[in-house]
């Protein structure tokens, strides 16, 4: 007795949700940009019988007198929260793209007994990443592409029926710069499913399933603005159980810098 | 760089992936709960006899708990029902309907010597709780009343009374459970309509919702009629499904996605199975089942999205022709939950004299001359509308009731013709226990 | 087609974009120090060594007595395939958490989550304890209600309920001032009642409804702005949000949920 649903709206529920959290947590996560005290220090001539005092915001804000601590305002620069700093930068726009080999990875049974059946869990995916690479570690970015997660064919009733799988993600990315040249990324979102019948027709259906993904990647710098990138992924649509881990080769381009 | 930051965030991952796993470790609820088996061969025994319709008619009735009743509640009630296969192996199954958490037993009975034994399983359809249970009515316990020929001149308070065991899962019948007979069931006629042919998939039900196998499982869970989901597919068939989109929640992983219109029935009956194995049925095998295989008396036909109209009439027409030839009392109704399945049911000719059920307002439903009208029963209890309609000669269904407390108190208002429920049970023991 | 066309744009963009953004222009001129004009005025700021200079409303650590802190935000629970089947329904609750300082280590709790159509609050206490270093520790309880009205087309509903809750905390306090808060908590059912029309049904049990665990972070977030972020995983037999299903399953189903918050 339930009324029609709206299939999007819980994919674009959670999507949304996730990147007010991503963003957030993009903002947050902040890293300390040089504060002018810490900026002249370095390029400063040292004096030669006058050590530089640099103020250690985590010291007690008392004077041994007892009186509250004056700060000058490099100092309180240096004892304020990073993110509250007015000086950003630099930002990049990171594209990726991939191509490489995937294996579906759940459990594939067709429901009904076919004769001469066969299955394949490979195939050969694409991606498309774009990542905001702020002043901190964490970067934020979308993804899409194209995998093929599986096909089965085999006789039915005397007659050839083949069945075709693929997602498209569209999926909000996390990632993080672990140590140097090596990242690992975290994304949810939906997937479009994509499946093509033929057997009494053809028949094409599409659904969109919730899911996750995961992956590292070690990037080899090849120019000033390029790199490839050595890429293991997982891609789990979890609301029609579709899985498959993908190992490609990613071109990386630094398309933007401000 | 920053060492602790990452540290915790390597927390926070953590804890998501330990709460994912949490998530992947608790209990499944998403499998069909394991009815105990081989219950049967406990009845095979030695001279164990069927028993006399009148036997079996005798021993309906409320009955009080004393042994057990903190578990099952204070009272039971009891009925019959049967179910045929392959049209002439035709099974009875005894029904105990208990208050608490939907419980329900089925059992079967035997007559071995002057004893008779009933042995089945309970299981509480709330959650996953089952076991097994098994009783016995001695000679000098009400079965030398039940057994005689001249059976049964009205049984008073503690004529029949059944010691039985039970326990849970798969576990030796250790708990004791005995039932003395109280009174008869409620004689009011009252339909009790299971939701989706008898139950929902999520209630991880031996059979999957909208399926023929459910339908023959109803009349036991404790239903008299069914409610089930109609589509057509892409080249007209009628069929049982409820969603909008092939989907993992009722059939098995095929690879075949997106509204069941789009497929033919023959690729969905060739590829397509329903979480438990079946296959999707047709109106037709639906209906079929209804009349030759159970005793239900009321089939709602919901018009989920109907694009041929005139045809499910004529299926409609058909099988109450064939209740009618085979004698069975059948009301089968033509149901109308929106604006546009009215419309396509209004434009048929002979729709006055269609029965139909209608969920919307009561003026449509007088003006369409339906059989019965149905509210949503989060409008609350319709007694008064109930009264209007009854006296304009309508029947009033409620759906979807599943609260104990609400169906306690919609069945005491005494308005209803009916509740459609997915806990059958639950609707069968406060109908059969009210007092007339 | 139309995520093709949309697919070129976005490439046409990229690709100006990153022709513009070739040109490196000079960095932005680096804005003069803020603190300076602060300074001027005879304002300054004390840090402690031992206080987080972020905000809190979860990290377990004393706020000093009278002292108020709130978060205003908005809280995502996913709706339960178990009950909501096909149809799902993703509301977002506003979310307001506050804390007042009763004593040294005692401090007043409460959040409030609003739906306007239903909505939750719950008030508290909690008792704070240093652990060792940068981590520390609270243990605390509270009572709260939920109602929720729904008369609107078919439907004439409405209901209302009591809770209590229980929790322990452990918070870490990076040197950075990123407060780390991981709680657990245990959620009971004091009372629930719904009606539909004149039809009521009543549960006065006080029943186990299940249990759950946050991760929340607090940090400073954009501008003099601080926030707080945190998921819960909350596995229980009742949900408010959810009241009006009036699902009969007597088992505990998973509810994922994150949340945001702004300090006010």
């Amino acid at each position: 007795m339930y009324k029609s649903p709206s299939p999007m709206s819980f994919c674009r529920n959670w999507f949304i949700a996730w990147l007010v959290v991503g963003l957030a947590f993009s903002a947050l996560a902040q890293q300390p940009a040089p504060t002018p005290a810490r900026a002249r220090k370095a390029t400063a001539k040292p004096r030669s019988g006058y050590k530089q005092r640099v103020f250690n915001a985590r010291a007690p804000g008392y004077t041994k007198k007892g009186q509250l601590r004056r700060l000058s305002p490099d100092q309180l620069w240096d004892a304020q929260p990073d993110s509250t700093r007015p000086n950003r930068g630099p930002f990049r726009l990171l594209v990726y793209a991939g191509l490489g080999a995937s294996y579906y990875a759940t459990p594939l049974n067709s429901p009904v007994a076919l004769v001469d059946k066969q299955q394949l869990r490979w195939s050969i995916p694409l991606s498309l990443r774009v990542m905001w690479q702020t002043d901190h570690r964490m970067r934020l970015g979308i993804e899409t592409g194209y995998v093929s997660m599986y096909s089965y064919k085999g006789t039915r009733n005397g007659e050839l029926a083949n069945v075709r799988v693929s997602a498209t993600p569209i999926l909000a990315v996390f990632s993080m710069s672990v140590v140097k040249r090596f990242a690992l990324y975290a994304g949810t979102g939906p997937y479009r499913i994509n499946s093509n019948l033929q057997y009494d027709g053809d028949t094409q259906g599409t659904t969109y399933s919730l899911g996750w993904m995961a992956a590292g990647t070690y990037t080899q710098p090849l120019g000033k603005n390029i790199g490839i990138a050595a890429e293991l992924k997982w891609y789990d649509a979890t609301q029609t159980k579709d899985a498959c881990f993908i190992a490609q080769a990613t071109l990386v381009w630094r398309a933007l810098t401000w | 760089m920053n060492v602790s930051f990452f540290r915790s965030l390597t927390l926070f991952l953590l804890a998501g992936f330990v709460a994912y796993l949490g998530g992947g470790c608790r209990t499944k609820f998403d499998t069909a709960v394991v009815i105990p088996q081989n219950l049967k061969a406990g009845l095979d025994l030695p001279g164990a006899k069927l028993l006399f319709a009148q036997t079996r008619k005798a021993c309906e009735g409320v009955y009080a708990v004393s042994d057990g009743s903190d578990v099952f509640g204070a009272e039971i009630a009891a009925k019959w029902s049967y179910t045929v296969k392959n049209k002439v192996d035709t099974t009875y199954h005894f029904s105990l309907f208990c208050e608490p958490q939907a419980t329900y037993f089925v059992l079967e009975g035997r007559q071995v010597a002057d004893s008779i034994i009933f042995l089945g399983y309970w299981r509480r359809l709330v959650n996953a709780d089952v076991g097994t249970a098994r009783f016995v009515v001695r000679r000098n316990g009400g079965a030398r009343v039940l057994l005689a020929p001249d059976c049964c001149q009205a049984l008073k308070p503690g004529d029949v009374v059944f010691k039985g065991m039970y326990g849970n899962g798969e576990e030796n019948q250790k708990y004791p459970l005995t039932l003395s007979f109280n009174r008869p069931l409620n004689p009011k006629p009252f339909q009790i309509i299971a939701h989706r042919s008898g139950g929902r998939t999520s209630d991880l039900l031996p059979a999957s919702e909208n399926s023929v196998e459910i339908i023959r499982l109803a009349p036991e869970l404790g239903a008299t009629g069914v409610e089930f989901d109609i589509r057509q597919t892409k080249d007209g068939v009628p069929i049982l499904y409820h969603d909008d989109q092939l989907n993992l929640r009722l059939t098995q992983k095929s690879g075949l996605i997106g509204p069941v219109e789009n497929y033919t029935y023959k690729q969905l009956t060739s590829l397509v199975r329903l979480v438990n194995g079946e296959q999707i049925p047709t109106l037709e095998e639906a209906l079929t089942a209804v009349i030759d295989d159970t005793p239900l008396q009321t089939v709602w036909m919901d018009s989920k999205l109907i694009r041929d109209m005139p045809l499910i009439r004529e299926i409609h027409k058909k099988y109450i022709a064939k209740a009618a030839a085979q004698g069975r009392k059948v009301n089968i109704y033509i149901g109308l939950p929106t604006e546009t399945t009215l419309n396509q049911f209004e434009a048929l000719d002979d729709h006055l004299s269609a029965p139909s059920l209608c969920e919307l307002d009561t003026s449509i439903a007088r003006r369409i001359n339906a059989k019965v009208w149905a509210p949503r029963f989060t409008l609350g209890n319709p007694v008064e509308s109930a009264k209007v309609m009854q006296a304009a000669g309508l029947k009033v269904f409620v759906w979807t009731l599943d609260v104990p407390d609400f169906v306690r108190q919609f069945i005491d208002g005494g308005a209803l013709d009916g509740i459609l429920t997915n806990y059958s049970a639950i609707v069968a023991y406060y109908h059969y226990v009210q007092k007339p | 087609m139309i995520h093709a066309r949309l697919l070129i744009i976005i490439l046409l963009l990229l690709t100006t974009a990153s022709a513009w953004g070739q040109q490196r222009p000079g960095r932005t001129k680096r804005a003069p120090n803020p603190y300076r004009r602060a300074y001027q005025q005879g304002r300054f700021v004390a840090p402690d060594s031992t206080s987080p200079q972020v905000p809190f409303v979860h990290f377990p650590y004393p706020l000093a007595r009278g002292i108020n802190r709130a978060t205003l935000g908005v809280t995502f629970t996913t709706s339960p395939r178990d009950i909501t089947e096909q149809t799902q329904i993703d509301v977002p609750a506003g979310d307001l958490v506050i804390l007042r300082g009763l004593t040294k280590n005692l401090a007043l709790t409460g959040e409030m989550k609003f739906q306007f159509l239903q909505n939750n609050a719950m008030a508290g206490l909690r008792r704070t304890f240093p652990i060792k270093g940068r981590f520390y520790g609270s243990a605390g309880a509270g009572l709260g209600g939920w109602f929720g009205m729904l008369r609107l087309a078919d439907f004439n509903t409405s209901g209302f309920g009591f809770m209590g809750a229980a929790d322990v905390a452990v918070g870490f306090r990076s040197s950075r001032d990123l407060l780390v808060t991981f709680r657990l908590q245990k959620d009971l059912g004091l009372l629930n009642r719904t009606a539909v029309g004149q039809t009521v049904s009543d549960d006065g049990r006080i029943v186990s409804n299940g249990y759950g665990a946050t991760v929340t972070l607090e940090q400073a977030f954009f501008g003099r702005r601080h926030a707080a972020i945190g998921f819960r995983a909350l596995y229980t037999n009742f949900n408010w949000q959810f009241w009006s299903l009036y699902d009969t399953f007597d088992r505990n189903i998973f509810y994922p949920e994150v949340f945001m918050g702004f300090f006010l």
